[in-house]
Parts: C-alpha cells; sequence; structure tokens
C-alpha cells in the first residue's frame, strides 16, 4: 500500500469527523463516483421494471435488496480515487463483473441485515477477505467503529425517506393551480404510472444518498486502520526519511540538538494547554492501546499453542485485565472534572446543616401550601370542570337589605292602614308588600332572594304556592305595589283598604295553630 | 298608523292613556308584521323593537342561516321607510358607506353623491368583515347622525337606525369590532336556534310550495310610518322612571367595573344604554313606567358588548352572560 500516494489527509478523527472526511471525499471526486453509481443502478432499475412489468411494486424492494451489490461501483471509485488512481470508463466495466461476484452471495443472504454494512463493506471488497479471516480482521477492527456505523445506516435511511418525501413535495409545489390533483394523489399507487412515479422518486432518494453513505462507511474504515495501523506515524516518518535522505549529516546533527534544547526549554504550561486541548485525543490513544491488548489476546487465544491459549485464559481473568474503557454522554461545553475525594466532615457540623437544610425545607413546603390554599380559595377549580367563581366581592352583594327571615308582624295590616290614614300610601304598602314577602319566605318556604324583583317573586309564588287565593292576593298587592313604587300611582281608599284588610287573613296564623 | 294629533300634542312630561294604548298596538303591529316573516324568535324581535323604540342601533349575532338579515328586511319593510343594505367586504371603502364627490365635467362642479347610509333602517351585513376605517367611518355615522363629504355636513333622515350583523363562528379575515365602537350599538342581540316547533314551523313555511329559498317578505305589510316611529320613540324616552329603578340600573353598570371577571367593564355609556333600553322593554310590556324588571331584562343585550372578560377567565372558558347572570343573582333589586 503507498500510504504516501494517499489524496486525504491521515490522521487519527473521531468516529463523526470521519463520516464528515466521507462526505469530502465525495465532493472531492464526485462525477467518477456518481457515474459509476448510475452506470450500474440506472440500467438495473429500468431492468427491473422491464423484468417486473405489471408488478412495479417489486422493483423498489428489489433495488433495496440489491444495494450492497450497488455500492460496490462508488467503492471501487473512491478505493482507487483515494490513492490517485482514478479508473476510466474502460477499467470499471472489464472490472465490474468480478466485482459484482465477490461474495455477492454473502452479501446478498446473511450480510444483507448488516447494520453497519458500509464500515464492513471494504474489508470484503477492497482487502478480499473471506471467512474466518474476514471474521478475525472485522474483530480487529472492533467495536469502536462498528457503533457509529450502525447510526450513519440509521441516518442515512432516515434521510433517504425525508428527500423522498421532500422531492414529492416539491412535484405537488410545482403543479400549476388549475391541474385539479391533491397531493395526497401523489402518493397513490393504485395506478401503473403512480407506482412508476413513486419508485422513480425512491430511486432519485436512494441515488442521492447511497453514495454518501459508501463514502462515509468507507472514511470509517479508514479512520480505524488509521488508528490500529498508525497510518499518520508512518506517513510522518516516511516523509522524514525523504527529507533527511537530501540533508547532510552534521546539519541534521545541528538540527537535532536545536530541536532538543527547545523542547527541553518549553515551559511547562504549554504542555498542560496541548494536553488538554487533545483531551479526546488522548482518550483515543488509550482506546488503540485497549483495543491492540485485546487483540493480542485474542491472537493467543486463537493460537494452536496450548501454552498461548492458556496464557490468554490467564490474561482474560478480570482482575487482570489491562484496560477497561468506559464511555459515556456528557455534556459537550461542560468539562467533565475528576472526581475529588472528599474530606471527611465534621459529624455534628453536617448533621446541623442537614437540619437546617430539612427545615428550610419544611418551611418552604408549608410557604407553597399556603399559596396554593389562597389561589384556590381566590379561584377554586376542580379537576372535572370549573366551579363558579366569586365574580363580585361580598359587601357588593347585599345591597340594601337581607333576606326576609323574620315571620311578619300579626297586626300589620292594621299598621298599614295607619299608615295610609296618615298620609302615607307609599310607606303603607311598602308594609304589606314587604311582610307578605317574610310570610310567604318563613310560612310557605319560599326562597326569596335579595336580587329578586317583584315579577321574579310572583313567578316563583306561582311556581311554589298550592293556595290559589292567596296567589290571586299576592299577584293584585304587586301590581299595586308597583304602580305605587315606580309609578307614584297609588290606589284609591277602597283598594289600599281592601288590601289592607285581606292581608292579616292569608298571613296571620289564626291562635293554637301550628304555624 | 299615525299618532292621534292630540297625543302628539299632549304634555311631553308623561304620555297619556291614550298615547300609551296607541303606542302598545301599534308594536304589538309591528310584532306581528315582522312575526310574518321570521318564525319564532320572539325575544329577538322585541330587543330589536325596543332598540327602534329607544332610537338606538343593534349589533344582531348569530350563525347563518338564523334569520339575522330577514329580521332587518322585515322591520324596515313593516314600518314603510327607506332600506339599505350594505354588504361589507374587505375591500369595502368609506366612500362606498357615506358617499362621495364627484366632478360634473359638463357643469365644472363637483356633485355630492350620496351613499346608502342616507335611508332610515340600514342593515350592515357582516360588519366585521370590513377594514377598520370603513367600520370606522359608519360608526362614526351613527354617533353623530350625519355625514360630512367634502366639508359639507348632510344630516340623515330620522329615524336612522343601523342592524349591524356578525358571525361569531368564521373569524378568519375578520376586523372585530374595537371596544370603542362596540359601545356605539344600544344594543347587541344574540340570536340563537330556534325551538324544535319553531324550526318545523319555519321549515314548514318556506318550503311550501315556494321556489327557491329566498327571503319571503310578501306576507310582511307596513304597518307604521317614519312619523309614527319617531312619536313611538318620544313616547318610549318619557315613560316614568324613578330614582330607585335609576340607581338600580347605575348600580349593575357600575359593579361591572368592579368585578374580577371583566378586564373593563361598562362604563356610564352602558348605563344611559340600559336605562334607554329598559323604558323602551317598558313600553313593549305596555306600562307608561319602568320597573326593575325592564332594566333586568335588558341587562344582557345593553351590556353584553361592552365588558371585556379578563384574560384568566377568558382562557377558562367563561361567557359574559353567564357573568351577568351571575351579576344579577348578586345585586339587590329595589323592590321595597
Amino acid at each position: 500500500m503507498r500510504l504516501d500516494a494517499v489524496a486525504a489527509e491521515l490522521r487519527p478523527r473521531n468516529s463523526w469527523e470521519a463520516t464528515d472526511l466521507g462526505a469530502t471525499m465525495l465532493r472531492r471526486w464526485p462525477g467518477p463516483v456518481y457515474r459509476a453509481w448510475f452506470a450500474l443502478a440506472l440500467p438495473l432499475f429500468v431492468l427491473l421494471h422491464l423484468l417486473c412489468w405489471g408488478h412495479w411494486w417489486l422493483v423498489p424492494w428489489l433495488l433495496w435488496w440489491l444495494k450492497p451489490l450497488l455500492d460496490r461501483a462508488p467503492l471501487y471509485v473512491l478505493g482507487h480515487a483515494l490513492f490517485g488512481d482514478v479508473p476510466d470508463r474502460r477499467r470499471f466495466w472489464r472490472e465490474l463483473p468480478d466485482l459484482l461476484r465477490c461474495q455477492a452471495l454473502a452479501a446478498l443472504t446473511w450480510r444483507r441485515f448488516d447494520p453497519a454494512r458500509s464500515f464492513h463493506v471494504p474489508v470484503t471488497q477492497l482487502e478480499g477477505l473471506a471467512g474466518k479471516v474476514r471474521r478475525r480482521r472485522l474483530r480487529d477492527l472492533g467495536q469502536p467503529g462498528r457503533g457509529p456505523a450502525v447510526w450513519l445506516t440509521v441516518i442515512c435511511a432516515h434521510l433517504e425517506i425525508g428527500l423522498d418525501l421532500a422531492l414529492i413535495a416539491l412535484a405537488w409545489m410545482l403543479i400549476p393551480d388549475f391541474v385539479d390533483l391533491e397531493w395526497y394523489e401523489l402518493l397513490d399507487d393504485a395506478e401503473p404510472w403512480g407506482q412508476l412515479w413513486l419508485n422513480a422518486v425512491g430511486f432519485c432518494g436512494m441515488s442521492l444518498v447511497e453514495p454518501f453513505y459508501v463514502a462515509a462507511g468507507f472514511a470509517l474504515y479508514l479512520n480505524r486502520r488509521t488508528w490500529l495501523e498508525a497510518w499518520d506515524l508512518e506517513l510522518g516518518f516516511r516523509r522524514l526519511a525523504a527529507r533527511l535522505a537530501q540533508t547532510r549529516p552534521a546539519a541534521v546533527v545541528v538540527g537535532l540538538a536545536l530541536g532538543a534544547a527547545l523542547w527541553v526549554g518549553q515551559p511547562s504550561v504549554g504542555f498542560a494547554a496541548d494536553a488538554a486541548s487533545d483531551g479526546d485525543l488522548e482518550l483515543d490513544i488509550v482506546k488503540m492501546r485497549c483495543e491492540q491488548w485485546r487483540t493480542r489476546v485474542a491472537e493467543l487465544a486463537d493460537s494452536t499453542d496450548p501454552v498461548q491459549r492458556a496464557l490468554a485464559e490467564t490474561l482474560r481473568d478480570p482482575e487482570l485485565r489491562a484496560c477497561v474503557v468506559e464511555e459515556r454522554w456528557r455534556w459537550r461545553d461542560r468539562p467533565e472534572r475528576p472526581a475529588v475525594e472528599k474530606p471527611v466532615a465534621d459529624g455534628a457540623l453536617a448533621r446541623g446543616f442537614a437540619a437546617g437544610v430539612e427545615y428550610a425545607l419544611w418551611f418552604a413546603l408549608g410557604l407553597l401550601a399556603a399559596v396554593a390554599a389562597w389561589r384556590l380559595w381566590r379561584q377554586p377549580v376542580t379537576l372535572r370542570g370549573r366551579r363558579p367563581r366569586r365574580v363580585l366581592a361580598k359587601p357588593a352583594l347585599t345591597l340594601g337589605r337581607n333576606d326576609p327571615t323574620a315571620p311578619p308582624a300579626a297586626d300589620l295590616g292594621e299598621a298599614a292602614w295607619r299608615l295610609w290614614t296618615a298620609g302615607q300610601p307609599r310607606e303603607a304598602l311598602r308594609a304589606l308588600y314587604q311582610g307578605s314577602l317574610a310570610g310567604l319566605a318563613t310560612r310557605h318556604g319560599l326562597p326569596v332572594s335579595p336580587s329578586a324583583t317583584e315579577e321574579d317573586c310572583l313567578r316563583l309564588a306561582a311556581a311554589r304556592l298550592n293556595d290559589a287565593k292567596l296567589l290571586e292576593f299576592f299577584r293584585r298587592l304587586t301590581r299595586v305595589w308597583q304602580a305605587t313604587a315606580y309609578a307614584h300611582r297609588p290606589p284609591d281608599e277602597t283598594g289600599a283598604r281592601a288590601l289592607c284588610a285581606e292581608w292579616p287573613r292569608h298571613f296571620v296564623v289564626p291562635a293554637g295553630s301550628s304555624p | 298608523m299615525n299618532a292621534p294629533s292630540d297625543a302628539i300634542s299632549s304634555t311631553p312630561a308623561a304620555p297619556s292613556d291614550d298615547q300609551l294604548s296607541w303606542a302598545w298596538d301599534l308594536l304589538q303591529n309591528l310584532r306581528d308584521a315582522i312575526g310574518q316573516a321570521l318564525i319564532g324568535q320572539q325575544a329577538v324581535v322585541d330587543q330589536t323593537l325596543a332598540a327602534l323604540c329607544a332610537a338606538g342601533h343593534v349589533l344582531v349575532e348569530g350563525a347563518p342561516g338564523l334569520g339575522k338579515t330577514l329580521l332587518a328586511r322585515a322591520l324596515a319593510t313593516s314600518v314603510a321607510a327607506r332600506f339599505a343594505r350594505i354588504q361589507f367586504t374587505a375591500d369595502l371603502m368609506p366612500s362606498d358607506v357615506t358617499g362621495h364627490a364627484l366632478y360634473n365635467l359638463r357643469d365644472e362642479r363637483f356633485e355630492i353623491r350620496r351613499g346608502p347610509v342616507f335611508c332610515h333602517f340600514l342593515l350592515a351585513d357582516e360588519i366585521n368583515r370590513a377594514p377598520a376605517k370603513t367600520q370606522a367611518a359608519l360608526l362614526e355615522v351613527m354617533q353623530e347622525g350625519q355625514v360630512t363629504i367634502e366639508g359639507e355636513s348632510l344630516p340623515l333622515p330620522p329615524p336612522f337606525m343601523t342592524l349591524a350583523t356578525q358571525n361569531p363562528i368564521e373569524q378568519e379575515g375578520t376586523y372585530p369590532l374595537p371596544e370603542a365602537q362596540l359601545d356605539r350599538f344600544l344594543l347587541k342581540i344574540q340570536i340563537d336556534y330556534p325551538s324544535p316547533e319553531e324550526e318545523t314551523a319555519l321549515v314548514r313555511s318556506v318550503t311550501g310550495g315556494r321556489v327557491g329559498d329566498t327571503l319571503d317578505l310578501s306576507r310582511v305589510r307596513p304597518v307604521a310610518d317614519v312619523a309614527a316611529v319617531l312619536e313611538l320613540q318620544r313616547i318610549a324616552a318619557h315613560l316614568r322612571l324613578d330614582d330607585a329603578v335609576l340607581n338600580y340600573a347605575v348600580r349593575l353598570a357600575a359593579t361591572t367595573r368592579a368585578m374580577p371577571a371583566f378586564a373593563i367593564g361598562a362604563g356610564p355609556r352602558g348605563g344611559i344604554a340600559l336605562v334607554r333600553a329598559a323604558r323602551a322593554q317598558a313600553l313593549l310590556n305596555g306600562r307608561d313606567f319602568v320597573t326593575p324588571d325592564d332594566v333586568k331584562a335588558m341587562v344582557k343585550p345593553a351590556l353584553r358588548h361592552r365588558l371585556t372578560l379578563a384574560a384568566e377567565y377568558e382562557m377558562e372558558g367563561a361567557r359574559v352572560d353567564a357573568l351577568l347572570d351571575e351579576l344579577l343573582r348578586r345585586v339587590a333589586a329595589p323592590r321595597v
């Protein structure tokens, strides 16, 4: 492998930076990659429609099934282009049959549902490994690369669906208003042409996403190998060797001495800053060492030498495990602080502090309950619905007087007549009417509220009273009272005398009878 | 149809029994005439007649198809007065309502072209569909009773009554009337769905031997004229009103300002409207004096559009009418 011919900058990256490298690679060689993709995918798309004539709904499923073979074309181009050898058309078509034949059955059957396909395909296609060697190679590449590859598959699947919907929406937006077509009709696959349209949309979405998927998976693979095989160091040494070969030995000695002096004289703060800024890198180095250790143990375990196998068994003992890599999520902008062993606090002080906190919490709880009670009192609500609110302050409700609760005096009729003869007709009728209301409320149980008007009282009496004579008297009295009170038109003396005389018959309880 | 001459020349203080009797008969005739076209909805008809007696304008709100336009047309037909209708739309201009000046090339001078507001009964259909500028032009006419075009003030012929309608369920593309403009309407009348019996009679009437479903006003006969309406309004304005009843009306209006349920309560104009409407209600009941019941009957139509719910009540889905019921239950009546 000619690492010095690699067109990309090889250095240890984290996984998502590596996928970004894949996108960069595709942007660097879009023409060759997409030509290779369409050279394979487009004829296949047409061919499948011809083969499945009348059953076009099968085509998207078959295309999806054949994706592992289609992926080989862009990977083939990227694999060569990375080393500065972009394949021409003739070479592509010449090598395509071998490319497609290579482990095709496995790719389309038991490996079809591999969620990290893009990461594993380069091992098969570019390294040409199969069987046990391939499995071992995949095990060497290990878990750190597989996780992001699985996520890459998930993201690309969603992206492809999103692009399909976006293409449909775009088509819908471009349809002129005069075309009588609803958007959901664009999703109708009942008709053959509707199915063809949906197949075309699916093919476009797949064609846009799949090369990115392959390139990103390939970049993950490259990154993993850079970690494991230290490609960046190898490249650095190669460049150094090339430079040293062109330089005189004396100058080299002076240069190395000067470099050593500078290195020794550099302030330690600088190292600290570098270390802090490269925290992720340090972690990755630790991971790499662990991985190397695991690989070594695996090699020992696979060995035919019983001593080496026994050694591997011993090394797998948890107590002898050289390293454990624990990964978890943390906020990006909040650097994780190393756990500091807390000093043992004084017991009394801690207990006092805890008691203080407890009291404060109880106080806060009480305050909260008081506020909640006050709020409920002001705005009573229930979970089932709204309870009628208090819309007015209490003093505003009883303007004027209270409800008639005391029974009327027995001689009210005579007292009213005395007021009439004294030239106070309004007061006389007021007394009669008020006494009648009191009598109706106390003796007949009429719920006369302060807000009830004369007509309200009359309606209430008509609904509740069974005594027709009493009702007729009350109606007559109400009309007379209304005319007197609001029109200042009192009745004639005969009428007033009749009312005063009749009133006791309805509202005075005879002596000896219970009310 | 016309008021008797001795009734008109009688004392301006309180109407005589003859005048009262004439007014009551006239109102019954108007009720019957409107009832020929608008089946049921008696409360709505009474409230509209009350607004007519009180010389006020009404805002009729109800779902489509409940007879808002029919009510206005029937009222205008029964009074034999000039009627105009404006269908408010988003592109309606103020000059489309009030009129405008037009240059006459032949005479080389400006001519005033009077708008549809120069009538006695104006139906402003779906008033909330026009922008605020056009609404304001109409509401100014309602308040001032005159139109000013090119600096010339043109009084509207009395009586002038606006019956504006609005639909409460289709709010998209509408311009809700501001509170200050709503205040110009004496009453806001809610038209609800008719009872099953009324609806049966309505459907039978509309579909029996008729082609189409256009408004049928053929059975509505004029029973009053403009002079009679003016006399009716004069009689209503002079009904007796005891201080206790006046105080009750003012207390009701003022109490809305103290209620936490309302962010904005009714102002003095609310109290004035309530008293005017109560007088008209008393006349409709055939009395020459106002009772607290008349006030109570008019509280909802006279106040409901002058009140703005507090945000918390609005969020809880409280309704102004329910809160006014609560107000009436809480404020003591002046019965003793």
